[in-house]
């Protein structure tokens, strides 16, 4: 049998008595910054796997006023508030491509970077820059920086902790100051370590130390208010699922919306401007459906040939629009200067294919909600005559910066790299 | 790698197709130089050591990896490591282990922070460096700590530098917490997120000459080789190996390589690779790939799990002993216990079957190897119907070294034809692929053909001689019509396995002697071992490789051995 010492029993020393340095009170457990400006931008992205099925998502009437289709029935009180894109086509013709979606370039590359980083590095102020949410997601992730995959955070308890520094319900955690000791000797190694590796691998250590340097500006940043209005911390998440293995364990739902809430309060509390969830992979055919007596695979229902499957995929879409939602109330329900944190934010609803069944790239299904502070007109459909979602992405970007195209940072298909200009208010 | 684009005339599939073939002119001997060795530079066969070796990518532990090597570092239980995001390319060709897709993100970086802090509170000291049981801890042996325990985790002896840092460090955190246990604690953390021990990192010399070779010295090859065959650090006797520099031959690397594949861990290496090969990934005991129960009364969780058990044992008895390629995809017995031949409806001939397993001989018409695995079968189809696609596409994936690219061009129709009613899978695929855009055709012909052979086994692995129709709704219900199947099919453009086809016997014994399918058998294996793609400049490796397997007769545990004798393995390109 193992020896098993809880690392508070490890800190407090052997003699029980509590290891303490002057500063440790000031490094507060909770590591977001002050306040900042009440008219801060936020954006949260929604991705889903496997695109929609058009004929119930799309509004019948093409342009303007609109009917909501069923599938976004549960979006009814917010329908002033969304922009429903049309004809928006995919960079990348592939299907099941995710790198595209939020990058607006069809492979890995320097360009490859999805707007939560350029968001998130161009809206500092807060303890993390970007907060990557996910389900059931284990390879074919959507967020990217710089060509390389950013991997998100599959398990609520993990991310609580991530944000708040401590372990649900737990008390905080004081190891900040060793922590940070311990990362200055990695950061020596990495730097001496470096010359003696060949070159084309060096960029691979300096990625780490990167990494490593992130880390340690959370750690040493002033401490967070997280009285701050419309902040409800410290509520753990509700369900538990196992660590490791194979990572699906039959709670999709549960695990989605325990993770809705902690993105609505990262964004309330100001620990991040930015956050994404990705509920699955493009390939994953795990049963997440089982919850609502479906038993194909999340892909596997696009698929075969039964007939009702645009009708079962109407059914999950439902659900997926339906915690679309509770995002979007979330954030209504924190008030702040102004409005609410919704007043300031950007929503998007995005998937990596068209329509599901036919696994196309063209008119995509991205759905806004909110106004990004003023900057996007809102209530209404547009049309983008077949724009590549580049250009979506580029023009959501500006809306959250007030910056012309011109001026922001590279990312995307260059050939695309400009913005739909009936978009902004 | 290079890939050829092979237009298939009259279909125009995008198929590149890996050549094996090197392009560049066989270079003039050049002498290995630099590291222990290098005076077996030059192979009889004209391949140059090094010279002709991959790069020397900088590869980390993989979380499986990491879990395994801090469990025999620290003597801990559990699987730290578990939990890390998970990495590796959704490429076609790679395995998990792809160093191409380790990212050191911030959420890694924070998994290793907080893991190594779990880790240096549970380890028993004393079981690191014994004078840490003492009552007092003076600083030799602390420096004693750091010297034996620093060479474990970074898998080499200490340079001086790293020493020297790593003293000051001690003598730092000592004076922070008064305590020498709680300093060598915090040294236990700071080991964990070092870079020598996250990375296999390969050190470069002073003044190498570009364009030579440098052969690994005998800790960095004994790392490798310990990563390749079980996945964790390497053992006592593999790093007394290395101290005495006794891995600097072929020969030597295949002495330790022998006797690491006896390990346990090298079994566990053995069902990964497989599961991967296979492409079984979600195929495990507890949770079920997602079927028609309404169709398939009789499978459940119990018999996914007996094939579990099965597909395991098939390809361990295929590997072990003197196993070989020909077992592997063309042989015909099986692994089943009473349950498992129930429900295929078989009574082997031999002892009655228990709840044990056990080999049984089967009807060789009905039973080739991994082709007719019911854990295969099943995972290769749908929730209803066959997947000749899944089937087809495995066969050119991972035996034919094919890889089918998805469309790209925007302006062709994906959307899939409906079945119509009373229809076969086969008329189906057939009907809608031969009206299809030549974009899509290109490579069903190439892919539905062949995964048509398959079409005797049902989507839940067993065998039958009819099939299910959709009704006028396009349902398929328990009591509905059924046509018989057939299983002819095509194998086109797959070189000396060319050739109409009946059934997976004949498909089995056609790619069991093809050179095509050894070679692409050899080109997975040396992907896992190295974690990447082959390159161009390794095609001599990988066609020397091919010789030595075809002499061996297909022998796969030789083959393995041979990768880590192989030049490619224990040379790196100089700086």
């Amino acid at each position: 049998m193992a020896p098993e010492l809880n690392r508070r029993s490890f800190l407090r020393g052997a003699g029980g008595v509590a290891i303490g340095l002057p500063f440790l009170e000031a490094l507060a457990p909770a590591r977001a910054f002050a306040q900042a400006a009440p008219r801060r931008k936020r954006l949260i992205i929604f991705q889903i796997p496997n695109g929609v099925i058009r004929e119930n998502w799309f509004p019948q009437s093409p342009d303007g006023d609109f009917t909501l289709s069923r599938i976004l029935t549960p979006l009814a009180a917010h329908k002033n508030d969304l922009t429903i894109m049309r004809h928006v086509d995919n960079v990348s013709a592939t299907t099941h491509n995710v790198v595209p979606t939020l990058t607006g370039i069809a492979a890995p590359g320097p360009r490859a970077t999805s707007i939560d980083q350029i968001v998130g590095d161009a809206l500092p102020g807060t303890a993390f820059r970007s907060l990557q949410f996910a389900v059931n997601c284990q390879k074919s992730y959507c967020t990217f920086k710089d060509g390389q995959p950013v991997p998100p955070e599959n398990f609520p308890e993990k991310m609580f902790e991530r944000m708040f520094g401590a372990k649900p319900g737990g008390v905080p955690d004081r190891s900040y100051e060793y922590r940070k000791s311990v990362l200055d000797g990695v950061k020596e190694s990495i730097d001496r370590l470096r010359p003696q590796i060949a070159a084309s691998d060096r960029a691979r250590l300096d990625r780490h130390l990167a990494s490593i340097r992130s880390i340690e500006k959370r750690l040493t940043g002033p401490p967070m208010v997280l009285d701050v209005a419309g902040c409800k911390p410290a509520a753990p998440p509700m369900v538990q699922v196992r660590t490791g293995g194979y990572r699906y364990d039959g709670k999709y739902n549960l695990v989605g919306e325990a993770q809705i809430p902690l993105m609505v309060q990262a964004i309330a509390c100001g620990i991040s401007n930015v956050a994404t969830i990705q509920w699955s992979d493009t390939f994953a055919n795990a049963p997440h459906w089982q919850f609502m007596g479906i038993a194909a695979g999340e892909h596997e229902i696009h698929h075969g040939s039964d007939p009702n499957k645009r009708e079962v995929r109407t059914r999950e879409l439902e659900y997926y629009v339906t915690q679309f939602e509770k995002l979007i109330s979330g954030l209504k329900a924190c008030p702040e200067p102004g409005g609410s944190v919704f007043t300031n934010s950007l929503v998007v609803f995005c998937s990596e294919m068209g329509d599901g069944i036919s696994h196309d790239t063209r008119d995509m299904p991205y759905l806004l909600a909110g106004s990004a502070g003023g900057a996007l007109k809102t209530g209404r459909v547009v049309d983008a005559r077949g724009a590549k979602n580049t250009q979506l992405l580029v023009t959501l970007v500006q809306a959250l910066l007030g910056r012309e195209p011109a001026a922001l940072p590279p990312f995307g298909d260059p050939k695309y790299f400009g913005n739909i200009p009936g978009l902004l208010a | 790698m290079r890939f050829v684009v092979l237009l298939l005339v009259a279909c125009g599939c995008m198929a590149s197709i890996e050549d094996g073939a090197g392009t560049e002119e066989p270079a003039g001997p050049l002498p290995g130089s630099g590291g222990t060795g290098g005076a077996d530079a030059v192979e009889p066969s004209g391949c140059i050591a090094g010279r002709r070796s991959g790069p020397s990518i900088l590869r980390r532990l993989t979380g499986e990896e990491y879990g395994n090597t801090v469990r025999d570092l620290l003597g801990v239980t559990g699987n730290p490591g578990q939990g890390f995001p998970i990495e590796g390319k959704d490429a076609q060709f790679d395995f998990d282990n792809a160093v191409d897709g380790q990212v050191a993100s911030e959420l890694l970086a924070e998994n290793l922070i907080k893991t190594a802090e779990e880790l240096s509170a549970m380890v028993k000291l004393d079981r690191l460096t014994s004078c840490l049981g003492a009552v007092t801890i003076d600083d030799a042996c602390a420096w004693k700590f750091i010297a034996d325990f620093g060479k474990r985790a970074y898998r080499r002896p200490l340079q001086a530098w790293e020493t020297a840092q790593i003293q000051a460090l001690y003598g730092k955190w000592k004076a922070t917490f008064g305590d020498p246990r709680q300093a060598v604690r915090m040294l236990v953390q700071f080991f964990l997120q070092s870079p020598q021990f996250l990375y296999r990192a390969e050190l470069v010399g002073v003044g190498e000459a570009k364009g030579t070779a440098v052969l690994l010295s005998s800790h960095e090859v004994a790392s490798r080789l310990s990563y390749f065959l079980t996945g964790s650090m390497p053992d006592a006797a593999l790093f007394a190996a290395a101290d005495a520099r006794q891995l600097t031959t072929p020969e030597e690397l295949a002495t330790q390589a022998r006797r690491l594949l006896g390990t346990d861990r090298a079994k566990a290496m053995l069902i990964d690779f497989h599961w991967q090969w296979l492409e079984l990934e979600g195929l495990n005991k507890t949770q079920i790939i997602a079927k028609d129960t309404t169709l398939y009364r009789e499978f459940n969780v119990a018999v996914q799990s007996a094939m579990t058990t099965a597909t395991g044992m098939l390809v361990q008895g295929a590997f072990e002993g003197n196993g070989t390629l020909d077992d592997l995809i063309r042989g015909p017995s099986a692994f089943m216990n009473a349950a498992l031949a129930s429900y295929h409806g078989v009574n082997p001939a031999g002892p009655p079957l228990s709840t044990a397993f056990a080999r049984v001989s089967l009807d060789p018409r009905r039973t080739v190897g991994v082709l007719t695995d019911g854990g295969w079968l099943m995972k290769h189809a749908g929730m209803q119907e066959t997947s000749p696609i899944r089937r087809g596409s495995f066969i050119r994936k991972r035996l034919l070294c094919q890889n089918l690219a998805l469309p790209t061009d925007p302006a062709i129709d994906t959307n899939p034809r409906p079945r119509r009613p009373n229809t076969t899978v086969r008329q189906w695929l057939t009907e809608a692929h031969s009206a299809a855009s030549p974009a899509c055709k290109g490579c069903h012909l190439m892919i539905d053909p062949v995964g048509l052979v398959f079409e005797r086994y049902d989507a839940v692995g067993r065998w039958r001689d009819t099939e299910l129709l959709p009704n006028d709704k396009l349902e398929i219900v328990p009591n509905g019509k059924r046509a018989p199947v057939s299983d002819e099919g095509d194998l086109a453009a797959a070189g000396d396995a060319t050739g109409v086809l009946q059934g997976v016997r004949e498909l089995g014994d056609r790619l069991a002697g093809s050179d095509g399918v050894r070679e692409c058998m050899v080109r997975q294996w040396f992907r896992y071992a190295q974690g990447r793609s082959d390159r161009d400049a390794e095609q001599c490796h990988v066609a020397d490789l091919t010789k030595e397997f075809v002499r061996s007769g297909g022998n796969l545990r030789e083959l393995v051995v041979a990768i880590t004798r192989s030049d490619a393995f224990r040379y790196r390109p100089a700086e």
